[in-house]
């Protein structure tokens, strides 16, 4: 395997299809996943479509990344859901699916992933958790969630740091996607940087973790919000 | 604390996964409304040389659902959003800043953590607190079971708190977490 490979989860989406295009112009082969996601047919760039929160999906992507591309450098947990409500009005049915796509998911993705990330020297794990895990309103699954995402990333960079594998999180503030986009105006003046986030802010931040040359970063939570992290 | 362990008011205590021996005493006010204790011991049973991460991910899964209805019980009980609500969680503060032979107890703690912010966030309108306690909480081999009292005084402190103290977290760690950054 002298091409780095990457598998990217939630490649369909507005940050994972950002973060598959910036790590093919950086040069990996990249496995993309998704509940349905086209295939373009490119020479380094794969895809893998179904429901991430099933059990078995992990091993699948494993094996469709090795069996494509000889084996797996990157791991980027990157797929997410949310179902908002308070607490009082949340259902066990929305905590528990959320939980499984964000939370779940990642954990069984990475384990899978493991034995791939050892055996290329430089393993990195990037998982995209939120700027949710400082608390946020209605969203008490998906901050559950993302924030046993920074359990899991501290966890591995402790126990996988003697193995040359990295593991950080990237925590982003608000980020103009299509499905956010009718927000962004009204949402960019109550950032200190007088804008909303876009993917390539997050696709840059994961190339920098992903690369080789990152190894004495782990462990370490970046937040991607324009500085609203700093503001009450 | 090995025997019942008493707190100054009466309050519901729920315990989830298995805390060390020190922390199996506190009494339980099945009826009560208005004090929480939530304490979370060892959830996930992950310790080994290799963790089996289907298995973290499904227990992970199971645990934090239960967490999650403890608490959403207790502040909509019989379906009403009560008010002026007291809620400590007791978590475990070595796997809240990550330990590598039990991801699956970081990854609950530092779940928790999160819930914790976000509740405080949802209901510090009503006039309700929710903190977080961070000790040991989970049994160590070769690590002491003492009683701690601090950890005893800082919980009923916090059952018992005013509206401005909320959405805190307490390390109980003598100092031991300073220089680790924190989740």
């Amino acid at each position: 395997m002298s091409t780095r490979v990457a598998v990217v989860t939630g490649a369909a989406g507005g940050i994972g299809s950002s973060i598959v295009a910036r790590l093919l112009a950086d040069g990996y082969a990249v496995l993309g996943t998704d509940l349905r996601i086209d295939d373009p047919g490119r020479e380094r760039l794969r895809t893998w479509s179904g429901d991430l929160a099933d059990a078995g999906s992990a091993a699948e992507i494993v094996d469709s990344a090795v069996s494509a591309f000889g084996g797996i450098s990157v791991l980027v947990n990157c797929a997410g859901v949310l179902r908002d409500a308070r607490i009082e009005r949340m259902t066990p049915e929305d905590f528990a699916s959320v939980v499984r796509l964000n939370l779940t998911a990642a954990i069984r993705l990475t384990g899978a992933a493991l034995p791939h990330l050892r055996r290329c020297g430089s393993g990195r794990v990037v998982s995209i958790a939120s700027r949710a895990v400082l608390g946020s309103f209605g969203s008490s699954n998906y901050a559950t969630a993302k924030g046993g995402l920074l359990g899991m990333t501290r966890s591995l960079a402790l126990a996988e740091g003697p193995r040359g594998i990295t593991a950080n999180t990237i925590a982003p503030g608000f980020i103009e996607t299509p499905m956010t986009r009718h927000l962004a105006d009204r949402t960019a003046e109550t950032i200190p940087v007088r804008r909303a986030g876009v993917p390539e802010d997050v696709a840059r931040a994961v190339s920098f973790l992903a690369a080789p040359e990152a190894g004495y970063l782990t462990g370490q939570n970046l937040m991607i919000c324009g500085g609203r992290s700093l503001q009450p | 604390m090995s025997a019942a362990t008493t707190l100054t008011a009466a309050t519901r205590t729920v315990v989830v996964g298995r805390p060390r021996d020190g922390l199996t005493g506190f009494e339980d006010d099945a009826d009560e409304r208005q004090r929480l204790l939530v304490i979370v011991g060892a959830a996930v049973d992950d310790a080994g040389a290799e963790p089996d991460w289907s298995s973290v991910a499904t227990r992970t899964d199971e645990v934090l659902a239960e967490i999650h209805t403890v608490l959403r019980e207790f502040v909509a009980a019989e379906g009403a959003l009560l008010a002026d609500q007291r809620i400590v969680v007791l978590a475990d503060e070595s796997a809240v800043l990550g330990d590598p032979d039990r991801p699956g107890e970081s990854i609950v703690a530092c779940a928790v953590v999160a819930l914790v912010r976000t509740l405080a966030m949802e209901l510090r309108r009503r006039g309700s607190c929710v903190n977080l306690v961070l000790g040991d909480t989970i049994h160590r081999p070769g690590a002491p079971d003492a009683p701690n009292e601090d950890l005893l005084t800082t919980v009923d402190a916090l059952l018992s708190c005013s509206r401005d103290m909320t959405g805190q977290e307490i390390h109980l760690s003598a100092a031991s977490h300073l220089g680790r950054i924190r989740p």
